[in-house]
This record gives C-alpha cells, sequence and structure tokens, in this order.
C-alpha cells in the first residue's frame, strides 16, 4: 500500500490526486498546503479582495476534488488547470462587479498614492502594496497574464492554455501588461525607495 | 520604473504572499475528505450488518469450529456404539432396550398394523 511512501518530496501534483482518488487521506492534505498558496495568492491579485479570493480558492479545490476520480492521467498538468478555473471563477465574479457600478467603485483597490511618503518609511510591504494597486488598474485580461507569467511563474504555452489563447496573444498581453505597469509606477519610483538603488548601478 | 525593478518587483511578489488562514485550509480539507471516494467508507458497514451464516451460527453453538469437530465425533461414536455395543456393554442395554445387540441375534419384528391384504379378504 501506498501508506509507507514518502509524498511529501518529489510526488508530483497528478500522482498525489491519483491516491486522493484511491481513497488516501494524506494526498488530500498535501495536495491542500502545496495548491491552496498558490490559488489563493493568484485569485488575491486578479480580484483584489482577500476574502472573496479565499472563496474562490476554496470554490476551485472543491471542484478539482469532484474531479479526481474522472481524472486522464496526462491529458493535463493538474495546475494548469486549477489556474483555469479560477481565472474563470475570477472572470465571472469580476463581471458580475461590472454589473453593480455603485458597489464597484466603493470596492476598487486604491489607486497607488500620489504623495510619496517619507522614503524611510518604504518597506517592501509598500513595494508590493504599490504593485497590487498598479495591477488593479490593467484591464483583466493583461492582469491576468502578467500575473500568470511573471508572478506565479507559468510559461506562455501554459498561460495559453490557461486562458484558452494563443501563445501570440499571451505574448502581446503580457507586454501591454508589463509597460502599463511601468508607466503606472514610474511616477512613485522614488517614493518606492527605487532612486537609489539605481543610482548605485553602474 | 526600469524593466529590471518592475522583474525584482514582481518576482518579489509571490514570496510575499501572506499564508492562507487555517479556517481557510481547514474547509478546503474538510470538502476533499467529504468529496474523496473512499473505497473503504461502506465496507465495514456492510461487513457490520451482515447476519453471519448458518454454518457460522452452528458452529458458534458449539464453541467454534473445535467443539463443533468433538461434537460430531461424539455423535458418530455414539452411531458406531449403538449399532454394534462390545460384548461387555451388552448385558448392561439388553435390559433397557431388547432388539439390542448384534444384527439378528435378538431382534423381532412386531406388526404394529396390520397389512390391508386381511381387510380386503373379509370383504
Amino acid at each position: 500500500m501506498t501508506m509507507a511512501l514518502d509524498l511529501s518530496t518529489g510526488t508530483s501534483d497528478e500522482v498525489l490526486l491519483a491516491l486522493y482518488a484511491k481513497g488516501d487521506p494524506a494526498a488530500a492534505r498535501l495536495l491542500t498546503e502545496r495548491l491552496v498558496p498558490r490559488v489563493l495568492g493568484y485569485a488575491a491579485r486578479i480580484l483584489g479582495d482577500r476574502a472573496e479570493a479565499e472563496d474562490v480558492a476554496q470554490e476551485a479545490m472543491l471542484r478539482l476534488w469532484r474531479a479526481a476520480p474522472g481524472w486522464r492521467p496526462g491529458e493535463a498538468q493538474v495546475s494548469t488547470w486549477l489556474y483555469r478555473v479560477v481565472t474563470n471563477l475570477c472572470t465571472d465574479r469580476l463581471r458580475v462587479r461590472s454589473r453593480r457600478p455603485a458597489t464597484a467603485l466603493d470596492e476598487a483597490p486604491e489607486v497607488a498614492d500620489a504623495q510619496p511618503a517619507p522614503v524611510a518609511r518604504m518597506i517592501e510591504g509598500d513595494r508590493m502594496a504599490a504593485l497590487s494597486a498598479a495591477l488593479a488598474t490593467l484591464p483583466e485580461r493583461q492582469r491576468q497574464a502578467v500575473v500568470l507569467r511573471h508572478i506565479e511563474g507559468l510559461t506562455n504555452p501554459e498561460i495559453a492554455l490557461v486562458m484558452d489563447i494563443g501563445i501570440e496573444a499571451v505574448e502581446s498581453l503580457t507586454a501591454r501588461g508589463k509597460r502599463g505597469l511601468a508607466m503606472v509606477l514610474a511616477g512613485q519610483r522614488d517614493a518606492l525607495g527605487y532612486e537609489d538603488d539605481a543610482n548605485d548601478r553602474p | 520604473m526600469t524593466d529590471r525593478e518592475l522583474d525584482d518587483l514582481l518576482a518579489g511578489a509571490r514570496s510575499c504572499d501572506p499564508a492562507p488562514s487555517p479556517q481557510l485550509m481547514a474547509r478546503v480539507l474538510a470538502d476533499a475528505m467529504a468529496a474523496q471516494p473512499r473505497a473503504d467508507r461502506h465496507a465495514p458497514v456492510r461487513a457490520a450488518a451482515r447476519r453471519p451464516g448458518l454454518w457460522a451460527r452452528i458452529s458458534a453453538v458449539f464453541g467454534g469450529g473445535v467443539g463443533l469437530a468433538g461434537a460430531a465425533c461424539g455423535m458418530a461414536a455414539g452411531v458406531w456404539i449403538g449399532l454394534s455395543p462390545p460384548e461387555a456393554v451388552l448385558p448392561l442395554t439388553s435390559g433397557l432396550w431388547p432388539f439390542a445387540g448384534a444384527a439378528g441375534t435378538a431382534a423381532e419384528v412386531v406388526e404394529m398394523i396390520p397389512g390391508f391384504d386381511t381387510f380386503w379378504m373379509e370383504g
């Protein structure tokens, strides 16, 4: 039986999912620990709302559990499949938001503060907050592509599968998305403490 | 902002994610347990509900297989002794059961119900 097998290292998501489908509770725990942080982080960046992202993460994982018995090996990567589910769930929620303009305005993430804070107070958290705010200003598809490529670390073919588009479209979306981010963040460069870093470089 | 600065910022974003709350992890794990197709989930229930078979119940009356085998041996010995008792036992049993004995030595046939042909003859 598989109980003696050390599942924590080197076991692929696909193998763990097959073990889960056979009734192994340890596989369920390991998949949860491995996948939920990624799914939650991605959903939070797309939605800009942590509580809503938790709901999406739970729903996506539930769909994975239900899909496990019928999972066909080699057909799709578990992580890619999961990112696709999360992308669709987020898109549905953003559409609902867009139909409620008053609420959407209230819930819209704050664009980065125009008043630069003192450089001494700028820490990594401030940079991340500025990045999140800048991401929120991007069109939805550009935001998805940039996050999947540059934060989640997926390859362009994987992103193409997740977003159900061609690889060239992925490249276009990520390039435009990065340009948009750079423009938004350019005005806060000094406030985010990048001035000294740039001067240090040759 | 330079491309390199932006790349560094994006690369560092993932490591800055706060960990999922224990409540979320518990909810996801509970969903997993509820949705998990466990092969052993129904088997013990069926085994517990199933009634033992006839052989098992008979065996249980005699205290298991060993007891049942002993009882069977005793029964077989009784039948054997009854059909052909040893000479030493005959004086004891002949008083109780006059037909006991070796086949053909003391057996008599008593017709308790006469044949019907007698009635036919008498009309």
